[in-house]
C-alpha cells in the first residue's frame, strides 16, 4: 500500500518557475523551449491518458493529440491558470474525446490469455465490457483490474479519481481542471472510489456492499 | 442492526486526501468501520495511483517532435512578425515613392528652369524658391509655341449688344487695374473668378485665347499692337466678341469690342 504519488507536487514546486520561463520562450517561437516544455509534461499527460483510456495504444494516441492541442493552443494560453492545470485540462478533454470515439467503435472482448500490447503475457481472465463487473478470477493482475474497474466508472468519477490518485492534484486543482466546484470534486472522488472498491473487491476488500450508489453528483 | 454506522464515504475519502477538517478526521478515525473503510479506499487510491509504465525515450521523442513540428509562430510573435513585415513593406513603398517623386522633380525641375529646355511641368515650391520666387517667367518659358501668351479674360456671358459689353468690361477693367498692378503678366482676374478661383474664365481660357489670336487687337492692323490686352469676351446675339483694352493716344484706357467671327470692330469706348 502506498500513498498517492507526491511526484506531481514536487514537480509542480520545482517546475513552475521553469514552466514560466520555458512557456514564455515557447510562446515567443523558441522551439527548443517548446520541446523542453512538452517533455516536462509528457509523462503526466501520458499517465493521465493511460489511466483514462485503459490501454497503451489509445493512451499514446491521446497523448499525441493532447500534445498537439497544447502546441496549437499555446499562443492563446494567457496564464490565468497554472500551465500544468491547463495541460491537464487539455489532456483530460483529449482523452475523453478519444474514449467517446472509441465507444462508437465495435467493442472488442478479449478472451482469456489473449496477449495484447499492454499485457503481452496474456490476460488471465476474460475481460468484460466496460459496463460489466471485472472477472472474478483472483489471478487477474492488479494493474489489469484497475484498468477495467476504472473503465467501468462513470466518466466524471473516473476523471476525478485519476486526477487525484494518479496525478496527485488537490481538490482545488481538480476543480480548476474540470471547471466544477471543489465540493463536486470531493463528491465525485468519493463516489468513484467507493465504486472502485466495489469493483475491485476480490483484490482490495471483501466487503462488496461497501460501494454505495454511484448515481449522480452530490454538490 | 449496525451499531457502528459507517461514516459517509465522502467524508472518509476527504480524510484520505487530507481535505477534511480535524473534526471530520476525528469522526472517521474514531470509528472502527470508518478506519476499515479508510483503509479500503486507501487501497483503491493506491491502485489508481500505481505508476503507469513510462514511455520510452524514443516514444517521447516521437510524440514531442511531432507536436513541435506542428508549432506555428505564436500569435503574439506572429502578429509582431506580420507587423514588422508590414512596416518594412510600407517603408519600402514610401522610399520608392519618394525616390520616384525626387527623380521626377530632378528630371523636370532643372529642365523647367533651364533656359534651353522647354517644359510644361509646373514648378514646385522648391523650384520657385530656387528661382527667386517667381513662377511667371518659367510659365512663359514653358509655352510650347513661340507666340506670346495671351492673358485669360473675363467671360461676360450673354450681352444684348457690344456697347453694353464694353460698359461691363469697363467696370471690370477698372476693378482689375489695381490687381494688375502687382501681377502685370498674370492672368487677369474676372468677375466670376473673384467669386470662384476657378471660374468660367478659367474653363474658357483656351478658346478665348485662340479667338484672340484669330482676331488680333485692332491697332495691330494699324501696325502697333503693343500694350493691348484682351480683357473680356461676351456672347452677343450676333455672335461672340472679344474686348480689347489698350492705350489711347491721350493716355486713357481704350476698350474695343471686336466681332470674333468677322474681326470687325463693333464698338469702342475710352475710359
Amino acid at each position: 500500500m502506498s500513498d498517492p504519488p507526491p511526484t506531481h507536487h514536487e514537480r509542480r514546486a520545482l517546475g513552475r518557475r521553469d514552466d514560466t520561463e520555458l512557456l514564455r520562450a515557447a510562446q515567443g517561437g523558441d522551439r527548443t523551449a517548446l520541446d523542453a516544455l512538452l517533455r516536462a509534461h509528457v509523462d503526466q499527460v501520458h499517465a493521465l491518458c493511460r489511466r483514462l483510456c485503459g490501454n497503451e495504444d489509445d493512451a499514446e494516441d491521446a497523448t499525441q493529440d493532447a500534445l498537439l492541442a497544447v502546441v496549437r493552443g499555446l499562443p492563446r494560453f494567457d496564464g490565468r491558470s497554472a500551465f500544468s492545470t491547463w495541460v491537464h485540462r487539455i489532456a483530460t478533454n483529449t482523452c475523453l474525446d478519444q474514449l467517446r470515439r472509441r465507444s462508437r467503435r465495435p467493442h472488442v472482448v478479449r478472451s482469456i490469455g489473449a496477449p495484447d500490447r499492454d499485457h503481452p503475457a496474456g490476460a488471465a481472465a476474460a475481460l468484460e465490457p466496460a459496463d460489466g463487473h471485472p472477472g472474478p478470477d483472483q489471478r487477474v493482475p492488479e494493474r489489469l483490474a484497475i484498468d477495467e474497474a476504472l473503465a467501468a466508472l462513470p466518466e466524471e468519477f473516473r476523471v476525478a479519481v485519476v486526477l487525484r490518485d494518479q496525478l496527485g492534484l488537490d481538490y482545488a486543482e481538480i476543480a480548476e481542471v474540470l471547471g466544477v466546484p471543489p465540493g463536486t470534486v470531493r463528491s465525485r472522488i468519493a463516489r468513484g472510489r467507493a465504486r472502485l472498491a466495489q469493483l475491485l473487491e476480490p483484490v482490495t476488500d471483501g466487503n462488496r456492499s461497501a460501494g454505495g450508489d454511484v448515481q449522480g453528483d452530490r454538490r | 442492526m449496525n451499531e457502528d454506522p459507517r461514516p459517509d464515504d465522502e467524508l472518509v475519502s476527504a480524510v484520505l486526501d487530507g481535505e477534511a477538517t480535524l473534526e471530520e478526521r476525528a469522526l472517521v478515525e474514531g470509528s472502527a468501520e470508518g478506519r476499515r473503510r479508510l483503509e479500503s479506499l486507501r487501497s483503491v487510491a493506491a491502485q489508481v495511483g500505481h505508476p503507469v509504465p513510462p514511455l520510452s525515450d524514443a516514444t517521447i521523442t516521437r510524440l514531442v517532435d511531432r507536436a513541435v513540428a506542428e508549432a506555428q509562430p505564436a500569435p503574439s510573435s506572429g502578429r509582431s512578425g506580420r507587423r514588422w513585415r508590414t512596416w518594412v513593406a510600407a517603408a519600402a513603398a514610401a522610399v520608392v515613392l519618394l525616390g520616384a517623386v525626387a527623380a521626377l522633380v530632378r528630371g523636370v525641375g532643372p529642365a523647367g528652369r533651364s533656359d534651353d529646355t522647354a517644359s510644361s511641368a509646373s514648378p514646385t515650391v522648391a523650384d520657385r524658391e530656387a528661382s527667386g520666387g517667381s513662377i511667371a517667367a518659367p510659365a512663359a518659358e514653358a509655352t510650347p509655341t513661340p507666340e506670346p501668351v495671351l492673358p485669360r479674360v473675363a467671360d461676360l456671358g450673354p450681352q444684348p449688344d457690344a456697347t453694353t459689353a464694353l460698359d461691363q468690361a469697363l467696370v471690370l477693367t477698372g476693378a482689375r487695374s489695381g490687381a494688375n498692378a502687382s501681377a502685370s503678366s498674370s492672368p487677369a482676374p474676372s468677375a466670376s473668378s473673384a467669386e470662384s478661383p476657378l471660374g468660367a474664365d478659367e474653363a474658357g481660357a483656351g478658346s478665348v485665347a485662340a479667338d484672340q489670336k484669330a482676331c488680333p487687337p485692332p491697332d495691330e492692323a494699324l501696325g502697333d499692337a503693343a500694350g493691348w490686352d484682351a480683357v473680356a469676351t461676351a456672347e452677343l446675339p450676333t455672335g461672340p466678341i472679344v474686348v480689347w483694352r489698350g492705350p489711347d493716344p491721350t493716355g486713357a484706357a481704350r476698350l474695343v469690342a471686336v466681332d470674333l467671327t468677322t474681326c470687325a470692330v463693333l464698338a469702342h469706348r475710352t475710359g
